[in-house]
């Protein structure tokens, strides 16, 4: 299979913190692939080394093109989107800005019928589309801030808990969502999660971060048959 | 309940179309009418609110405070002033130097406030305010002080047939301040509201989100930094042509937070806050000024010293206790209460398969294309 994501030997941190201490991961392209971390595991830094916002040594490599040195707004150019943790929705401007915003790489005219796209897949963000994004659920800002990354035509969604927060069944209706992105768009997903059952089951491939390094991966059923990582991330 | 208006709608035009009208109409006006003190008062006020606007760009919009730009507003305004008086420049060629060099300046500062968040920023560009007076009154020593444009240094053009007598003066300088005004409202107007403005805002609603939606943090903030440094330095010329003299004490950091007072009066964050804000703070300060030294019924130590500035503090803390979001924000509030604006309903994409099919493969070549 394709590889669309590359990572090995990815070292990262903060300054002089080092958080993650060197693994590999593969992402292959039209999957949906899942981190499994305890909370401080280090899946931010992880997203976040991806699409360069944080300095990172060892080799990233996203559709055969090197990205270890690339700066965040080109990464974002090549075809990566990040939904950040606590969905970072810009609460003063409205749904449909939001949603303009997240085309902000593409100067051209499809701006609005790609948003009529995703008005369809999201019709509550429709509905509100003229009030401030602020005053939306939780919910419904984190399918905001899904629309909004795929809003830059990205080839690869990473999503960084996107059910922090959330009740369970809005997070249901969210999985349900990013596996229709898969199947139906054709989108590679890379989603970290804490709380797993729902993202396993809509996972090809499954790693488990824990203090920095991957301590078991390998496809969705593998991991939920792996007794150690069943009891610990999806409590039965 | 309210009365919906359609957006871009006929009657949503016809109230955009009579709320310019009205204005321009007030405008002129206020040219043909005002006596050449009340223009002077009124060039003051367009003066504080083009400093409004432009502070309004940087920390409104983008959410980077600035207590510097009294700094810009005198940078641009010695520049006048000196390259009119000692080397025989034309005062619209000082005004163009001028503002480069308030954008390069602003831009030099914009570099440490990209590491600079908040309260360190601010004590940041607070340093800068500081400096300047002392950094000014070296520069003025060397020569003569009263380097403005005054006089016959900046003269009405013949074609606007007026002359450099006194009350036509007051009428091209209102004419001179109200332009600069109306073209520094509108260069932000069409910032916010595009895509730059989108980005704007988004930076400083969420950096990280900001940054992976492709926006370039650094070169965003410095060059929002640098175009309100030079839109404060469109505020300072103005002074200079108005003024007879500037001196060390032209630009104070009182002058940039008169700016700060009127963008919060208004309401930062909307279009129109700066300029109102500017407009009320200074006719406020003027009346007060001018009656209330002789409020002696006032309680106790308070009707002693001259009250004014006191009964201002005032004013302003208790307003922003009511409207945390400035006069517009209230406006806007209780205008909505009568009249809201309703999105244009979606034009419904047609759901054939032939089409669905065609915009698939328009997709699938354009990921291609980019590989
Ligand atoms: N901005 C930061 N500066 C310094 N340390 C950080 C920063 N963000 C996270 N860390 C540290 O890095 C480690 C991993 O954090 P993170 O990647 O956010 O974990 P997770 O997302 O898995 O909960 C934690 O120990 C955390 O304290
Ligand atoms: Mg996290």
């Amino acid at each position: 299979m394709n590889a669309l994501l590359e990572v090995r030997s990815l070292r990262a941190g903060y300054g002089a913190v080092q958080v993650l201490h060197g693994f590999d991961m593969r992402v292959n392209e039209g999957e949906v692939a899942v981190i499994l971390g305890a909370n401080g595991a280090g899946k931010t830094t992880t997203m976040r080394a991806i699409s360069g916002m944080i300095q990172r040594k060892g080799s990233i490599v996203f559709d055969g093109e090197p990205i270890t040195r690339t700066p965040p707004h080109e990464i974002v150019r090549m075809g990566i989107a990040q939904v950040p943790q606590g969905r970072g929705t810009f609460t003063d401007l409205s749904v449909a800005d939001n949603l303009r915003a997240g085309a902000y790489v593409h100067k051209g005219i499809h701006i609005e019928s790609d948003m009529r796209e995703w008005y369809d897949v999201f019709p509550r963000l429709s509905e509100r589309r003229e009030q401030k994004a602020g005053s939306l659920s939780g919910g419904e800002q984190q399918m905001l801030a899904i629309a909004r990354a795929l809003m830059s035509k990205p080839r690869l969604l990473l999503c960084d808990e996107p059910s922090l927060g959330l009740a369970p069944i809005i997070t249901q209706e969210l999985f349900a969502i990013l596996q229709r992105l898969n199947t139906e768009n054709g989108l590679t997903i890379l989603v970290v999660e804490q709380n797993a059952n729902l993202a396993v089951k809509i996972a090809h491939s499954v790693f488990v971060l824990e203090t920095g390094s991957i301590v078991a991966s390998g496809t969705a059923d593998e991991i939920a048959n792996d007794d150690a990582v069943r009891k610990a991330y999806l409590g039965y | 309940m309210p009365t919906a208006i359609k957006e871009s709608s006929p009657p949503h035009w016809l109230a955009r179309i009579l709320a310019v009208a009205v204005l321009a109409a007030l405008a002129l006006y206020i040219a043909s009418s005002a006596k050449p003190s009340t223009l002077g008062n009124i060039t003051e006020a367009c003066t504080l609110a083009v400093a409004a606007v432009a502070l309004n760009l940087l920390l409104g919009f983008n959410g980077q405070i600035s207590i510097g730009h009294s700094t810009f507003a005198g940078l641009a305004a010695f520049t006048a002033g000196y390259s009119v008086n000692f080397w025989r420049w034309n005062p619209y060629v000082s005004l163009a130097v001028g503002l480069v060099l308030c954008f390069v300046l602003g831009l030099a500062l914009g570099l440490p406030a990209l590491r600079l968040k908040g309260p360190y920023l601010a004590l940041v560009t607070l340093a800068v305010a500081f400096v300047w007076p002392t950094i000014a009154a070296k520069f003025l020593d060397k020569k003569v002080k009263a380097s403005t444009l005054k006089g016959t240094k900046l003269q009405p053009p013949t074609w606007t047939g007026l002359t450099n007598s006194r009350p036509d003066r007051a009428v091209f300088l209102y004419w001179l301040a109200v332009v600069i005004l109306v073209l520094a409202y509108v260069i932000v107007r069409n910032l916010r509201k595009s895509r730059i403005g989108r980005a704007l805002v988004a930076v400083r609603d969420n950096e990280t989100a900001a940054a992976v939606m492709g926006v370039n943090l650094k070169f965003t903030k410095t060059v929002t930094f640098g175009i309100s440094a030079a839109i404060a330095g469109a505020s300072g010329w103005l002074t200079a042509a108005r003024l007879d003299r500037l001196d060390e004490n032209s630009f104070t950091i009182l002058n940039s937070i008169k700016y700060l007072l009127a963008l919060f009066l208004g309401g930062a964050a909307t279009l129109a806050g700066p300029i109102v804000g500017a407009f009320v703070y200074y006719f406020v300060d003027d009346y007060l000024k001018t009656h209330a030294p002789t409020w002696h019924w006032l309680p106790g130590p308070i009707s002693k010293g001259p009250v004014a500035s006191f009964l201002l503090g005032t004013i302003v803390i208790i307003f922003v206790f009511i409207a945390p979001f400035g006069l517009v924000g209230f406006i806007k509030d209780q205008v909505r209460r009568v009249f809201v604006v309703t999105p244009r309903p979606l034009k419904q994409a047609v759901a054939s398969p032939e089409l669905i099919e065609h915009t698939s493969d328009a997709t699938a070549a354009e990921s291609s294309a980019q590989d």
